[in-house]
């Protein structure tokens, strides 16, 4: 017997390590069907096509989805480095991590796949936020590390304010003209300045823009995978993503401020990238400045700023996640992310040291890898356009990138260091290398990388067919100014010295902005919880009364009303003698008995004006609030506290007035009937298509269900107020 | 042994419902009281069981709106038919029946939670 039993554990144990392992390679594979069905769909499909289901056609909202060249690279993208990155934390993350990650990286690549092929603003605008939420979900892990919650908590709050400005424009651009993004620019027509400002707000949010980058380094406390592929290679990419879609309509105005902005952070995200030894932050602010000159990029305008925009996306994703990657596999192998206690890591993982070597080179912009034909081809957008600043900040960011690259490069591969460090499997160091691959691919094989660029471009710009991506662009000044600043780079990395991460950081700011928030809150809490009970309840009767008493100004009171005879009348004698009893009570046990003595009399008097149906109700209710009270009463003393003459005074003002109020307002309500009662039709209504002879019920479940669906949502949300209330109290 | 017959009590409101006094909201508020007794004086705990309800019994009368939505017609629309039962006779039933069901659940789960609550506040004072 016992044997058996052990029999059948092992073989449970075999089945779930099977399926751990099966696991590692469902995954990943069937994050690769998304790539593979976009390519199948861009090479078989002619033109775009469009998928439409209404939503609230009240409202004119569809979430509409075009599966355009665009949005199928972009896909492709997503799931080619969904798949590198699933299969990495397969095998590299925790045990822990991995279930959480199994199913949610999957869902944002779900999310993320919408927001790319969205056709419309508020289809768009559900998966950007759908992005948010996984991000935080991501970023915050199981929520017991608080540094986790910090940095998931800032990431909410500054992408979630991005989602707002997302919406506020959503709402300008519908009432002006359509969301549909193709009907926009098929339209031609700038949005207006305040719609194009938010998009812009938005953007920069998302894509961590200065002043708004602070939680995109913050968001780092993530594992490897997270960073990898939400924090570099997709999200954060959805910003430039609604950029590409919308430049051509944006406002002049809005296109200064994306070019500022975007300058900004290309520079500012460089120069704090040179100051760090941490790898993962070092990468993060390298995103911050790629992200920007994208920004810049885009800010120019032109077809040919759009292709090299398009380009700069497909590229960065892939060296910065494949950077990413390596990274994790450093430290899982040596057990740190510092950059100088890493010295020497290629010798040991000479795979590593070759992701390292491309990834680096392509963000520096080093010939012949991807990343150096797509600056290029920003670089040559700006000049041609004549825009100096963005010309300048392309160049200095590339000479600072240049400049970070040669530095940890010089540190990982070059020098012969001797950091301890344990083999890794293939699982682990093939993703990286086959991402970097791709993008070494991208720089050797250009003109198929023009071609797959060119045709996502060509959604947005018409006329992009004009312009190609070239790995020799011939003796311009756009090769001049590159090469002067990856010689200048590197001289900035043998010249400078390592310096010392800065101590307040971006992220910190926002920190104290939600940490004033939350104080505020606090205080207007306190001060409101402050004042007594009675004092709060007399308020809220007070103005009860006088809305009433406010109402009833100038309303007729006479009217014929039904007689309701002698029994009536004396129903109506009870229930005054239960509410006195019930006042005049000096034990709390014999108050709520008088109080349910009214409520059984009224019972009564339900039953005399033919209403059975409400007095059952009624005697249900007045029962089970009776035990109610007994219940608490158990923990309360037996008798009422003696109250001070000072304050039961006001106390039986305020009861006498409200009854007052109450009262004038029946009489109101009961003097001028508005029109003819609807009794009839309801009671028709029932009993033709509601099929009951009751008519409150029917009333209730079929021609009036919507509400009392709602009522009952109401209820449940009460009872689930009421069980978490009082498992706190059972705790405490 | 009292709540046996007032769940009985209870079914029987929510039966009679369509064509006589009754309805949801009565038949929860006794299946709840019943429930509560149960919990009080056995050692069946009734929270749970009511938190259970609240979430069976929203989703069971969404459930019924949506589905007619789903069939292509209006949303909380309701099919009636005639069953005949051996005990019962000639019933019609609807399914608006089933959404009541929902009410019933709902209603119950909440006087269950209160009612336990309120009991075990009691006892951990």
């Amino acid at each position: 017997m016992t044997r058996m039993w052990e029999r059948a554990v092992n073989a449970i144990d075999r089945g779930a390590r099977l399926q751990e392992r099966a696991n590692a390679w469902i995954a990943p594979f069937l994050m690769l069907l998304l790539p593979v069905s976009a390519l199948a769909l861009g090479l078989g499909g002619s033109g775009p096509t469009r998928y439409s289901a209404g939503w609230v056609e009240a409202l004119g909202l569809s979430l509409t989805v075009r599966l355009d060249a665009l949005g199928l690279v972009l896909v492709g993208l997503i799931g080619l480095v969904g798949a590198a990155v699933l299969a990495f934390a397969e095998r590299a993350e925790d045990a822990g991590d991995r279930a959480r990650l199994r199913v949610l990286l999957p869902a944002f690549a779900l999310a993320m796949s919408g927001l790319v092929l969205a056709d419309d603003l508020v289809a768009l605008l559900v998966f950007w936020e759908a992005t948010s939420v996984l991000s935080f979900l991501l970023v915050g892990g199981t929520g017991q590390d608080p540094a986790a919650r910090r940095a998931a908590r800032q990431a909410l709050a500054v992408t979630g304010a991005g989602g707002l400005a997302l919406l506020a424009a959503t709402v300008l651009i519908g009432l002006d003209s359509t969301t549909s993004l193709s009907g926009l620019l098929a339209e031609g027509q700038p949005v207006g300045l305040a719609a194009g400002l938010l998009l812009v707000i938005a953007a920069a949010t998302k894509s961590a823009q200065v002043p708004f980058h602070g939680w995109l380094p913050g968001a780092m406390v993530a594992p490897t995978s997270v960073s990898a592929y939400l924090h570099s290679a997709t999200m954060v990419k959805a910003g430039v993503i609604l950029m590409i879609r919308v430049v051509p309509v944006l406002p002049d105005v809005a296109l200064a401020v994306l070019g500022t902005m975007g300058v900004a952070t290309a520079i500012w995200g460089g120069v704090v990238a040179l100051r760090q030894r941490d790898l993962k932050r070092l990468l993060a602010y390298s995103t911050v400045s790629q992200l920007g000159v994208m920004m810049s990029v885009l800010s120019v305008g032109t077809e040919k700023a759009i292709l090299a925009a398009v380009a700069l996306v497909i590229v960065h994703a892939l060296a910065k996640a494949a950077l990413f990657l390596g990274m994790g596999a450093a430290k899982a192998a040596t057990g740190t992310r510092d950059i100088v206690e890493l010295s020497g890591l290629a010798r040991r993982h000479p795979f590593l040291g070759v992701t390292f070597v491309i990834g680096f080179a392509s963000l520096a912009g080093v010939p012949p890898i991807g990343g150096f034909v797509a600056k290029e081809a920003g670089l040559l957008a700006a000049l041609d356009a004549d825009v100096a600043f963005v010309s300048l900040g392309i160049v200095l960011s590339a000479t600072l990138s240049m400049a970070y690259a040669t530095r940890t490069l010089r540190l990982l591969v070059v020098r012969w260091g001797v950091v301890a460090s344990r083999g890794l499997g293939a699982g682990v160091v093939l993703p990286p290398a086959a991402l970097a691959a791709v993008a070494l691919a991208l720089g050797v094989a250009t003109p198929a990388f023009d071609r797959v660029a060119r045709r996502a471009a060509s959604s947005v710009a018409a006329g992009v067919d004009a312009y190609a991506l070239v790995l020799w662009p011939g003796l311009t000044t756009a090769l001049g100014l590159s090469l002067t600043a990856l010689v200048a780079g590197a001289m900035l990395a043998v010249v400078l010295p390592l310096g010392r991460p800065p101590r307040r950081e971006a992220a910190d700011v926002i920190e104290a902005i939600l940490d004033g928030l939350g104080a505020l809150a606090a205080r207007v809490g306190a001060v409101t919880g402050a004042i007594s009970r009675p004092y709060t309840l007399g308020l809220i009767i007070a103005l009860a009364g006088t809305g009433i008493l406010a109402s009833l100004v100038g309303s007729d009171l006479s009217g014929d009303r039904p007689s309701i005879g002698v029994a009536g009348a004396a129903i109506a004698v009870a229930i005054a003698g239960a509410a006195i009893a019930s006042a005049a009570a000096r034990e709390r046990i014999a108050a709520a008995m008088a109080l349910g003595g009214v409520g059984l009399a009224m019972a009564g008097l339900f039953v005399l004006v033919g209403a059975p149906d409400l007095a059952l109700t009624q005697l249900l209710v007045e029962f089970v609030v009776v035990v109610a009270f007994v219940l608490v009463f158990r923990r309360l003393p037996r008798r009422f506290e003696a109250s001070r003459g000072r304050s039961r005074f006001p106390r039986a003002v305020l009861a006498v007035a409200l009854g007052t109020a109450t009262s004038l307002l029946l009489l109101a309500a009961t003097a001028t009937p508005v029109g003819a009662p609807p009794t009839d039709r309801l009671v028709a209504g029932a009993l033709g298509p509601g099929a009951g002879k009751n008519v409150v019920n029917v009333i209730l479940t079929d021609i009036r269900a919507l509400d009392t669906l709602a009522e009952i949502t109401v209820v449940a949300v009460a009872a689930l107020g009421v069980a978490a209330l009082a498992r706190k109290r059972g705790s405490a | 042994m009292v709540s046996p017959i007032v769940m009985v009590v209870a079914i029987y409101l929510v039966a009679a419902g369509h064509n006589a006094p009754g309805g949801g909201f009565i038949g929860g508020l006794v299946a709840g009281a019943a429930l509560a007794m149960r919990g009080m004086t056995g050692d069946t705990p009734s929270r749970r069981t009511g938190q259970a309800l609240v979430g069976a019994g929203l989703a069971t009368a969404a459930a019924v709106g949506l589905v007619p939505a789903l069939l292509g017609g209006v949303a909380l629309d309701q099919a009636t038919t005639t069953l005949a039962l051996p005990v019962f006779g000639q019933v019609k039933a609807g399914t608006a029946l089933l959404f009541d069901l929902g009410v019933v659940a709902v209603v119950a789960g909440l006087v269950a939670i209160v009612l336990d609550a309120l009991a075990a506040e009691e006892v951990t004072a």
